[in-house]
């Protein structure tokens, strides 16, 4: 199983110095395989559970939490809204 | 536009569903709210919280599956679509993967005089992203985050589409079914309705198809259809150049009327999709999905086909009828109280009320107007009672008020004078203060009769029968 350790560490925003690099595979390789002996699921049914479901909820309408409440944990504010580093689309 | 190319498109429609609360938690599902006043632990995605999903964006979703013609499939479930970015506070959105709600549907458009089926591959339910605030004046980018869990079902179709014009009448059919199920506002202008489009080039009777770009941020009918026509010719471009296309996805700028490069498909996102492991399978009942079925409305493209069919009515009168809900229904109850002909209700409706509406910028619902009274004062016309002139009066004034035509008649003295001898007076008024007039009639030009019985119509303030004053002033000349 080829692991490309960099493409990874990327989508998880991870840095990984190049020298771990070697290690890293090798450690997820032998993580992998171990998950591929699990049994392997025969179609995209098996991923659905009709035995254990789950109720929905009716569509009413409940407060929402103040904001200033919402916001405490937040570690930057600015006009009522969360700011975060500037990003361009 | 290059001739030797065909243009294939397939659309990704998002639609944000009216419920009164998210998708995921009882927050109110609002537009316009002042910013992050309707979040709570869930839609801001706080650890610990748990999603509960709401019925109601499941009966929407579904709704729209059979309005779709899809296949519903009753036992689905959802999937986290991992991607990092600001606008998703728990960086994942919760929508589906493998079992969408709908699936394997069609829609058929209606194109010039053609009607065209196009496939649609799939509905699936998820929820929206927050909204960025990019502004100079502040050092970040603020985040508000009331849109998170507002319900969307996104509307997948088959590269079906093989013109700008049949890709916009598409989208417009969407919208319009959207409005008539009542399930979305639907107004592309809000960003209720948003919609990528994947356009894509090759030679005419090429069998495979070329490869694609998908364009982003594409907000208005006319952005759709400017989109693909820049696209397409851009693509069209690159080959006859000697080029070829790489697979992309490009940002549409409708105000410099052209697309930007966002990410080629060796950066493309890696979503990671897998089940949700906060929320277990759900279960639509069978009896529930033929009850959905059969609460649909007849859809606009069918009524606009029964329309043609039924009243011998212009496609293009139909499409305008039925294109509107509220103006369709309003037509449907004037007909059926009966006693007048089906095309001079669309008349009245297309021509002087739509008229009117537009100018004052108004819905049919914001006047007083019923299918009753409509009906009546078309009565009155083919009975002669009143002149086509002062029925143009009357409706102005049953926009306004809720009083019968009869009584508005009454009140302001329109009833039509069709007894000739009340009409003498005018008609011998009118070529007395012309003679210029009668004379170009009797040296030939004959067609200056037209504007005397104008005159005397305007003399009787409307209220003279137009073909009785014709035959009298026609009448009145030969004998001077």
């Amino acid at each position: 199983m080829e692991i490309d350790v960099k493409h990874i560490a990327k989508l998880a925003k991870l840095d990984i110095p190049e020298a771990e690099l070697g290690k890293m595979e090798k450690e997820l390789s032998s993580i992998v395989a171990m998950v591929e002996k699990l049994p392997e699921l025969t179609s995209k049914e098996s991923l659905l559970d009709p035995q254990n479901t789950m109720q929905l909820r009716p569509d009413e309408v409940k407060p929402s939490f103040p904001r200033e409440e919402m916001l405490k944990n937040v570690p930057e504010t600015a006009a009522g809204c969360l700011m975060v580093p500037k990003v361009v689309e | 536009m290059n001739n030797n190319f065909e243009t294939v498109i397939g659309l990704e429609v998002h639609a944000e569903l009216n419920t009164k609360t998210k998708i995921f938690c009882s927050c109110e599902n609002r537009f316009g709210a002042e910013v992050n006043s309707l979040c709570c632990p869930v839609c801001m995605g706080y650890p610990g919280t748990l999603p509960v999903l709401n019925q109601q964006v499941v009966e929407s979703a579904v709704k729209m599956g059979h309005a779709l013609n899809c296949t519903i499939n009753g036992v689905t479930k959802q999937d986290r679509k991992n991607y990092f970015y600001p606008d998703l506070p728990k960086a994942y959105q919760i929508s589906q993967f493998d079992v969408p709600l709908c699936e394997n549907g069609y829609l058929d458009i209606l194109v010039g005089d053609e009607t065209k089926r196009i496939g649609v591959t799939r509905i699936h339910i998820e929820e929206d992203a927050g909204k960025l605030i990019h502004d100079d004046s502040f050092d970040g980018t603020l985040c508000d985050y009331n849109r998170c869990g507002v319900p969307l079902i996104e509307i997948v179709s088959e590269p079906d589409l093989r013109s700008a014009e049949e890709a916009k009448a598409y989208l417009e059919t969407i919208t319009t079914i959207l409005l008539y199920l009542g399930i979305s506002d639907a107004k592309m202008q809000e960003g209720s309705v948003r919609c990528d489009v994947n356009v894509s080039v090759r030679p005419h009777g090429a069998t495979e198809f070329g490869t694609r770009c998908e364009m982003k941020n594409v907000n208005s009918f006319g952005a759709v259809y400017r989109a693909i026509l820049y696209e397409a010719e851009r693509q069209m471009e690159v080959i006859a150049a000697g080029g070829t296309i790489r697979q992309e996805t490009r940002r549409w700028d409708d105000a410099k009327n052209k697309s930007i490069l966002m990410r080629s498909k060796e950066d493309a996102q890696d979503y990671r999709y897998f089940p949700d492991p906060d929320l277990l399978t759900f279960i639509v009942s069978d009896e529930k999905i033929s009850a959905l079925k059969a609460s649909l409305p007849e859809l606009p493209t069918e009524k606009t086909l029964r329309y043609v069919k039924d009243y011998n009515m212009q496609k293009v009168d139909a499409q305008l009828l039925s294109v509107s809900k509220a103006r369709a229904d309003f037509f449907d109850s004037a007909v059926e109280l009966g006693g007048c002909e089906p095309k001079t209700v669309a008349n009245w409706l297309l021509g002087d009320i739509a008229r009117i509406l537009n100018d004052r910028r108004i819905e049919l619902s914001d006047t007083a107007l019923t299918p009753q009274h409509l009906v009546e004062m078309i009565q009155m016309i083919d009975k002669g009672t009143i002149s086509n002139t002062a029925a143009k009066t009357v409706l102005e004034e049953m926009m306004a008020t809720d009083k019968a035509p009869q009584q508005i008649v009454e009140e302001k003295g329109l009833a039509q004078i069709n007894d000739s001898s009340a009409l003498v007076a005018i008609v011998e008024k009118v070529l007395a203060d012309n003679p210029k007039a009668v004379e170009d009639y009797k040296s030939g030009k004959t067609n200056v009769a037209g504007f005397l019985v104008g005159q005397c119509m305007k003399a009787s303030r409307g209220q003279g029968n137009p073909a009785t004053l014709r035959d009298m002033v026609l009448a009145a000349i030969e004998k001077l």
